[in-house]
């Protein structure tokens, strides 16, 4: 009696496991996630059950499959003098420094490694990657006053071998988001600007708020989150060339 | 005599160079007598960090850092100073909720309820399930260094401006961030 007891818990447990693993593939594969979402000038990111995080030069990696128990699992050093973002698609990391976009594999994720860099002039630059893409924008900030001021659009469909496809000049700009068919530029100064880019190497310029001292964006559904020093703003964009403004929460100097 | 003339006109120029030179050396017109800058912030790294984290009633922000989307919160960081909370149900009225005190903090990321922030004694894990109240699971323990110079977020002046700040003092202990202010005559700059 006790040991059919035991064998039907062990059958419960090993269910269990599988359920949960199988939950978990599926939540992975339809964006419904665990985890939230960040801009494109975060330095932390969560890929399933490890977190990564740039410090520095380094690369830390986290388990936090059981957040209740994070562990620091490796710290991977990154080679590069000025590491400023963190970017995950599809299996890879992205990382945005200042003299150009270093990519790493996640095939055994508690390892990442090294697959490729693309350079460019000492500049100041998050990433972001849709498909076969990878949009990257220099800015000449305060650290970095050789930079150019552009937008540079990378074709990494040779993950090995990133080439730059085109090049956009732009006034100062920082933070990015692509959704479908749309990219969304903060261009501080300039203002926040919608991109059609269905053809890379002719983006335009579909939409532009040129009142938006914009820094950083979240596209997270039909809603745009922007930041930048005068406050925090929401968008409908449901309609891109369209954009409504739901709410703005001010800055108090 | 016009060779004259161009001896005294090229002595002039050296004299008149090398006295920039000078100039240069000495920091004079350089470094300006009055400029905002950063002035670090030294902390007792014997602090327990877990008594320095928690949750208040929500706070204008006034220096609004990266920004994270989790569930129906919106969180808006205050550079080295925590995190504000927004319930965005209704992203047309986001309502404040709450501030969390994280000291030194830059970058969160959240997962299963649990905030991760960085801090200047490396990474915290915040239980931020029952919101507003949060509390501290863990603390990863990392090796103690002074956190990079606040990038000023525009290059308002175009090329050539500069990020003053005050030398560190070692003697004052460790450097756990940086507060902007008006600096007389500094000497260091990025």
């Amino acid at each position: 009696m006790k040991n059919s007891i035991k064998i039907l818990f062990s059958c419960f447990v090993i269910c269990s496991v599988f359920y949960s693993c199988s939950k978990e593939s599926l939540s992975s594969g339809t964006e419904v996630s665990n985890s939230g979402q960040g801009g494109s000038l975060a330095k932390f990111t969560i890929q399933n059950n490890y977190m990564y995080t740039v410090e520095g030069t380094s690369l830390k990696v986290y388990d936090v499959a059981n957040t209740s128990k994070t562990a620091l699992v490796n710290t991977i050093n990154l080679n590069n003098p000025g590491v400023e973002t963190i970017f995950c698609y599809n299996q890879y990391l992205f990382f945005g420094t200042q003299n150009g976009m270093l990519i790493y594999s996640l095939s055994n994720p508690a390892n990442p490694a090294y697959i490729s860099t693309y350079s460019h002039v000492v500049s100041c630059d998050p990433v972001v990657v849709s498909g076969n893409l990878a949009y990257v924008t220099l800015s000449s900030g305060t650290r970095c006053n050789r930079g150019m001021n552009q937008l540079e659009i990378i074709d990494i469909s040779n993950i090995y071998n990133p080439k730059l496809l085109k090049v956009y000049p732009m006034g100062t700009p920082k933070g990015l988001a692509i959704a479908g068919k749309y990219l969304y530029l903060c261009d501080q100064l300039e203002g926040f600007k919608v991109f059609d880019v269905t053809d890379p190497l002719n983006a335009k310029e579909v939409n532009k708020l040129p009142n938006l001292l914009a820094l950083d964006v979240i596209a997270s559904g039909n809603i745009l989150t922007i930041t930048g020093p005068t406050g925090v703003y929401q968008y409908d964009c449901t309609d891109p060339l369209n954009l409504k403004l739901l709410s703005k929460i001010n800055v108090t100097k | 005599m016009i060779l004259n003339k161009t001896i005294i006109f090229i002595g002039l120029c050296i004299l008149v160079l090398s006295a920039c030179n000078y100039r240069d050396r000495d920091d004079y017109k350089v470094v300006p007598d009055s400029v905002e800058g950063y002035r670090p912030i030294y902390f007792d790294t014997s602090a327990n960090i877990n008594s320095l984290i928690y949750s208040t009633t929500p706070k204008p922000i006034v220096d609004p850092g990266k920004i994270y989307i989790y569930r129906n919160y919106l969180f808006v960081g205050e550079p080295a100073l925590g995190v504000h909370v927004f319930d965005n149900t209704d992203p047309s009225a986001p309502v404040p909720f709450a501030f969390i005190n994280i000291p030194y903090n830059y970058d969160i990321a959240i997962k299963d309820s649990i905030l991760f922030a960085d801090t200047y004694v490396g990474l915290v894990t915040i239980n931020i399930a029952n919101l507003p109240k949060v509390k501290v699971v863990q603390h990863i323990y990392e090796n103690f260094k002074t956190p990079p110079l606040p990038r000023d977020l525009i290059n308002w002046g175009g090329t050539g401006s500069r990020n003053y700040f005050e030398c560190i003092d070692p003697s004052k202990g460790t450097v756990v961030g940086w507060t902007k202010s008006n600096l007389i005559n500094p000497k260091c700059y990025q």
